[in-house]
């Protein structure tokens, strides 16, 4: 294949030399007298295209004259520099350093023992280089040319694309900013590290690319046609020393996202553990926005929605399930996490199905450079990971597992229903991943996670998520991308219950899907950038039958049924630069439902309840016929004015809609809260959300600040109806009615990103509330009053910090506030039968104490050896520190004929835990 | 291999994990009046239909919140119970304050019929409350009582203890599904050890010969609260086996010597059932982790007249049948029944002008030791039993 691209020297870093006679020399026909230097260096940029570097205090007075118009740039500088003790090195064909007093081309540090620089960047690099970074804090900025001048004329934009891989273990990397200086011209690196956007040809530009927990780097771009730029990034190790960080964090000002978090290792680690692990959706439940029920409880609530409605995708697969021992530990192993995207609001065009959010996790993809192996050991769990590259630099396999191997916390809660249990878990990831060539890659993924646990010797839990994703990433022109995925995943439920030998059963279901996903993105023109695709998800639901478990159950066999749906999207969306600051983004994704059959749907007489004794006929569909179809257009829209280089206001609107949904009638997820799928009685949920928000960096970019309100109106969300009991009946229409919600907020945050502190703080004032009233009395709760959701908790503040005391010692610390949750008080007893009966409030009238905790945790790394087989660290931490007893759930129980109130507090003392963690390889491994 | 010894040599410091429960009450509670109806008629010989109306009580804010007053009467109250064959009959006001609200029907030679559908009306304050028509169902027998070792908490935050769970098996030959409400009582015998000679006047200050009836054997009727309710939905036989009734722990004198269960079997409708089963789970079954949301619950008696009204009521027509089994001390765990340790008095730390009133007090002439215990310990009625022997008790 034609190389259409140079890339004149980037890639000469890495072998750099410091020897100025290996270069072309440069003449200079022109003669100096007494020309102050720093004009010297202008006149030899503007003409020769020639940058020199310097500190502006080792040239202070210093004059050039030069005695002939036909002299050698470095017989110039040495004669002119020498006086002073100043020594310069040439880099590249372009470019000269001065290096001060220091003599770097004879030098050499020792080999053993050698301790890892606290630069930015360790290996690989020249001494030089390393002295420069020191020494200045100048990022090197090499020039690079893309395309050939003989494509370049007849069209006024050219494409620059792309890959972004790390220089250390060849993985992708993902949500790099990649972005020309001085505009809002750019682009955001996708799960495959790609990117590519569209300048004028001809034009001369910086390109600066940053990435958290990254070195920033800089290139002088000469755009001669389209083309493609591979980068090659260094992964950061944060220097005490480091005080000055010149990266170009611009895209939470530049970008288009808002109602977005991205989380990525680097930052993971900085987290306080709990229970020995950093769980990554622990820390995403320190974000503004993002509630949870309580402690120990599965599931999240996204600007006041409830759990079903986001949607967890881990290299595309859907995980219904995200949480392991009552949701003690999140279901995804953080040792096999590179990072995870929150979408709050703005959804990209691609992503559908739920009303709230999109947790988009990315695992790694394997070292393609060398062997690598990582573990943990904490209180509970153990973790272990192996990777290694299959062919160097093409392809890698990374395996990860994670296990419980102790069942003894649940010992120690003070319950006897609990502490009469047995639990264990483990989950495992496996990922193939393949360049194939400079245009595409490939990956397979796969995921398993298994849970078991038995409460209080009467009831089984089991469940179990598998998935696989398989994703193709193609470059097919410089102007289009294509990402095919296939993704399967199937959740499956398996319950008994023998509280009474006569009345045991069981009961399995089981949740299915199968996607597969287009999406053609990067199209590019004039200042338009087009994204397009279209994604079909074939549901499969088995509802599964209760049937008697052990020969005494008298249980009979009650079938609920299996459920199919298709559902379907075309998406389409353009990003249109009206201005360098200014910038739309107008997607339109409109979605199908078909529910399928076979299955038999009953009708009900007219204004009569869904119920039994209603049922006036029976209608039964074969296999494949369609029962009843939803559809509708999903907006998303949003505009990003940038009122100068480090503020700016953006605004967004967005449709979500929702086939698949799960019910449930407990406060907090239960192990077998149902799913189901959109029917012809319950319509599909459906919300609008508008948003705005205020964006400001301060100090060049290491704090960022934020604002953002939010108003979210759901429609058709689906709840139980006051007593529904979901064993009794295969006919959801039963048991469920549909109303509205009303969620706002405002939320600010203030993030630091470098220096020795780091962390966030961030307040969220928000309200949900959720509204059933329907015509007739059976259809409203709460009579038809609003009431507020049992995660509406108005105010919430986090505050996330780490301090780095030297490379191997660092504190972090987490302090939560949030509101009680709402909860139903008795107003008053009554007596039946001489027992004391509680006659409720409104539903959700009052709220639980409280919460309140403080997190403390010491991470202490192993020694900074460079050459070492491995590398370990332990980590110490105490979870509540102030041992505060806060209430989970705060509830009223009949003792002996009275009734009596109680707080329930899961984590009620400081928790203290310690965890090991290894690593093949050095410190700086990632 | 490396990586093996380091993660054997890890080493784990364990945390100190638990869930703690404690007394909670919330500081600010409104009370909302509102009136509740509790309506029985069953086709039991000699047992009037009778109605209680009372008011809420406040979650009272002291301390101890699991002491509320005492509810409300209403006795102004003009109640109807009518017959599907046309028939009406009145019921009688609470004659005195005593009677805490209850109605009972005023024509003493009524019976309620199985397949006869009944209704109550109620006139109260110019509103009408009223229930819909409910069908007598046929009693069905009870065929056992058996129970089996359960270990529970007595308490939410207090101790474990293990103890009895009382279970009621039955058959109905009627097609299913069939709904129970279950009414145990209990009838536990008990011996008092000790015969006393004198007891303590602490008023004069002297002791006074005594007599006791001498008996030994005692017998003590338990209420038991709780709702016990089960059904036979679902099930593939009309059958309820090892439904749970009440739990007796080895603590107290219940299980000590011999106990009787006594259980009134209630067969109602679904639409009750449904009502005791959501109480049961709002009131019993609170807590946990996967807590249910509770909600006001409405019964089937209903304001006609202002459906705005808060009224909760209950309205059970049901055919009942009785049953009574009687169970040895248990083997399978220890049983501390009431101790009576004999305390010596009359001596240098404990002299007799301490003691209280009555207390009872047996002289050891030939050691001139004056010995007491808890009076329980002396005589069957100091611990609210009876000497007298029930005509059902049968010694085995």
């Amino acid at each position: 294949m034609k190389k259409i691209f140079t890339i004149s020297s980037i890639f000469i870093i890495l072998n750099l030399s410091i020897h100025a006679q290996e270069f072309r020399p440069v003449y200079i026909n022109k003669s100096f007298k007494d020309t102050k230097f720093e004009e010297f260096v202008k006149t030899i940029k503007q003409q020769y295209g020639i940058e020199i570097f310097y500190k502006p205090q080792w040239i202070e007075n210093l004059r050039i004259n030069t005695t002939s118009d036909s002299l050698t740039l470095s017989a110039i500088l040495s004669s002119a520099l020498k006086p002073s003790g100043i020594n310069f090195i040439r880099r590249g064909e372009k470019q000269f350093f001065l290096t001060g007093t220091s003599d770097l081309t004879g030098s050499s540090l020792k080999k053993n023992k050698e301790k890892i620089p606290a630069e930015d960047d360790n290996n690989d690099k020249s001494v030089a280089e390393k002295y420069f970074k020191k020494s200045s804090y100048e990022k090197t900025i090499s020039k690079v040319i893309i395309g050939n001048r003989k494509k370049g004329p007849g069209s006024t934009l050219s494409v620059l694309s792309g890959r972004i891989s790390s220089r250390k273990s060849g993985e992708p990397v993902i949500g790099a900013t990649v972005i020309v200086d001085g505009t809002t011209t750019g682009a955001i690196t996708d799960g495959s590290g790609s990117y590519s956007f569209s300048v004028e040809t001809g034009s001369n530009f910086k390109l600066n690319v940053s990435c958290m927990g990254m070195v920033s780097a800089s290139f002088y771009i000469e755009m001669l046609s389209s083309g493609i730029f591979n980068i090659e990034m260094t992964e950061k190790l944060i220097d005490i020393q480091e005080v000055v960080v010149k990266s170009d964090k611009h895209d939470n000002i530049q970008g288009l996202q808002m109602g977005f978090q991205r989380v990525d290792m680097k930052e993971i680690k900085s987290i306080p553990v709990v229970l020995g692990e950093r769980d990554i959706l622990k820390i995403a439940n320190m974000m503004p926005g993002v509630q949870t029920v309580g402690e120990g409880s599965v599931g999240f609530n996204v600007r006041g929605s409830s759990a079903d409605q986001n949607l967890f995708l881990i290299n595309e697969v859907p995980v219904l399930n995200t949480g392991h021992l009552f949701g003690f530990f999140s279901a995804f192993n953080p040792d096999m996490i590179s990072d995870f995207n929150l979408y709050k609001s703005n959804f990209p065009v691609e992503y559908g199905g739920r009303l709230a959010s999109v947790f988009e996790i990315s695992t790694r993809k394997g070292n393609k450079k060398e062997f690598g192996a990582r573990g943990g050991i904490g209180p509970v769990t153990g973790t272990l990971l192996i990777e290694t590259p299959i062919v160097k630099d093409k392809a890698s396999v990374i395996v990860g597992g994670r296990t419980t191997y102790s069942d003894w916390i649940l010992k120690k809660i003070d319950d006897p229903d609990i502490s009469n249990s047995d639990a264990s878990f483990y989950d495992l990831m496996a990922g193939v991943h393949v360049l194939n060539n400079e245009r595409s890659s490939l990956q397979l993924f796969s995921y398993y996670s298994r849970d078991k646990f038995t409460l209080a010797q009467t009831n089984d839990y089991e469940y179990e998520n598998l998935g696989a994703s398989l994703i193709y990433d193609r470059n097919l022109n410089n102007k289009w991308k294509v990402k095919i995925a296939a993704v399967f995943s199937d959740y499956t439920n398996y319950h008994t219950n023998r509280e009474q030998a006569s009345t045991a059963f069981e009961r399995r279901f089981d949740v299915k899907s199968q996607e597969l996903k287009f999406n053609f993105s990067g199209y590019h023109w004039l200042k338009h950038r087009f994204d397009f695709g279209a994604n079909a998800i074939l549901h499969n639901l088995d509802q599964g039958s209760y049937a008697p478990f052990g020969e005494e159950s008298l249980f009979a066999t009650n079938d609920f049924g299996k459920e199919n749906g298709l559902e379907y999207a075309f998406f389409a969306s353009d990003e249109y630069s009206v201005t360098d600051k200014f910038t739309i983004y107008l997607g339109l994704r409109y979605s199908l439902f078909n529910y399928l059959g076979p299955n038999t749907i009953y009708s009900y007489a007219e204004n009569q309840p869904f119920e039994k004794e209603n049922i006036v006929d029976t209608l039964t569909y074969s296999s494949g016929k369609s029962i009843g179809k939803y559809s509708g257009p999903e907006y998303r829209i949003s505009f990003n004015y940038e009122l100068n280089s480090d503020m700016s206001l953006k605004f967004s609107y967005n449709r979500m809609r929702q086939y698949l949904f799960m019910l449930s009638n407990t406060v907090s997820i239960a192990p077998t809260d149902r799913w189901k799928l959109t029917d012809p009685y319950i319509k599909p949920p459906v919300s609008d959300q508008v948003s705005l928000g205020l964006y400001k960096n301060f100090n060049n970019a290491s704090l960022e600040t934020s604002a953002e309100i939010y108003s979210k109106k759901g429609y058709n969300i689906v709840e139980y109806k006051d007593g529904a009991d979901l064993t009794s009946s295969p006919d959801f229409e039963t048991l469920v009615l549909q109303g509205e919600q009303d969620s706002y907020g405002a939320e600010f945050m203030i993030k630091r990103n470098s220096g020795r502190f780091t962390g966030w703080i961030s307040y969220t004032w928000s309200r949900t509330k959720i509204k059933i009233d329907g015509n007739e009395t059976w259809q409203k709760i709460n009579n038809g009053i609003t009431y507020p959701a049992n995660y509406d908790k108005p105010h919430s503040f986090n505050f996330v910090g780490n301090i780095k005391i030297s490379r191997r010692l660092n504190f972090a610390s987490n302090i939560v506030f949030n509101s009680g949750r709402p909860v139903t008080y008795p107003t008053g007893i009554f007596y039946v039968g001489g027992n004391q009966v509680i006659s409720y409030s409104n539903r959700n009238e009052y709220r639980i104490p409280d919460y309140f905790r403080i997190d403390l945790s010491v991470n202490v790394e192993g020694n900074l050896l460079k050459k070492k087989f491995a590398h370990s660290s332990w980590a110490f931490s105490v979870y509540n520190l102030t041992g505060r007893k806060n209430a989970y759930s705060v509830y009223f129980k009949n003792e002996n004929g009275k009734i009596k109130g109680y707080k329930q507090s899961i984590y009620g003392v400081p928790i203290f835990t310690v965890s090991y963690n290894f690593k093949l390889g050095n410190y700086a491994v990632k | 291999m490396l990586l093996n010894r380091k993660i054997l040599g890890a080493i784990l410091v364990l945390p100190l994990l638990q869930s703690c429960i404690e007394p909670f009450t919330p500081k600010t509670v409104k009370y909302d009046y509102s009136i509740f109806v509790e309506a029985l008629v069953t086709d039991e010989a000699g047992i009037l239909p009778e109605v209680r109306i009372s008011t809420t009580i406040p979650l009272t804010n002291s301390e101890e919140n699991s002491i509320p007053e005492e509810p409300g009467p209403v006795n102004n109250a003009e109640i109807l119970l009518l017959c599907d064959d046309g028939s009406e009959y009145t019921y009688d006001s609470p004659e005195s304050f005593a009677s805490k609200s209850i109605y009972t029907l005023s024509d003493s030679n009524f019976r309620a019929e199985p397949g006869k559908s009944y209704k109550i009306v109620i006139h109260l304050d110019g509103e009408v409350l009223e229930s819909d028509y409910e069908i007598l169902r046929e009693s069905s027998p009870i065929d056992s009582l058996g129970y089996t070792v359960k270990t529970e908490k007595l308490e939410e935050d207090g101790e474990t203890a293990q103890g009895y769970q009382f279970q009621v098996n039955n058959h109905n030959d009627t097609p299913g599904p069939s709904y129970y409400r279950w009414i145990p009582d209990a009838t536990y015998s008990y011996t008092v050890p000790y015969i006393s000679t004198y007891r303590w006047n602490a008023v004069i200050q002297r002791l006074i010969p005594y007599t006791s009836d001498g008996a030994r054997e005692c017998w003590k009727n338990k209420n038991i609260n709780g709702i016990y309710v089960a059904s036979t939905e679902g099930l593939s036989e009309n059958s309820i086996i090892g439904a749970p009734l009440n739990f007796e722990s080895q603590y107290g004198d219940e299980l000590a010597a011999l106990y009787s269960l006594h259980v009134r079997q209630f067969v109602i409708s679904g639409e009750n059932y449904k009502f005791w089963n959501e109480i049961n789970k709002m009131v019993y079954e609170t807590g946990g982790l996967f807590e249910r949301q509770p909600y006001k619950i409405t019964g089937n008696i209903t304001c006609t007249s202002n459906p705005d009204l808060g009224v909760t009521g209950i309205f059970e027509v049901a055919g009942v049948s009785e049953y009574r089994e009687f169970f040895a001390t248990p083997a399978e765990f220890p049983v501390s029944g009431t101790t009576c340790d004999l305390i010596e008095v009359d001596v240098l730390d404990y002299p007799l002008s301490k003691l209280p009133d009555g207390v009872y007090i047996i002289y050891y002439e030939d050691t001139n030791q004056k010995m007491t215990s808890f009076s329980g310990c002396f005589e069957c009625n100091e611990r609210g039993g009876s000497s007298v022997k029930p005509a059902f008790w049968e010694d085995n």
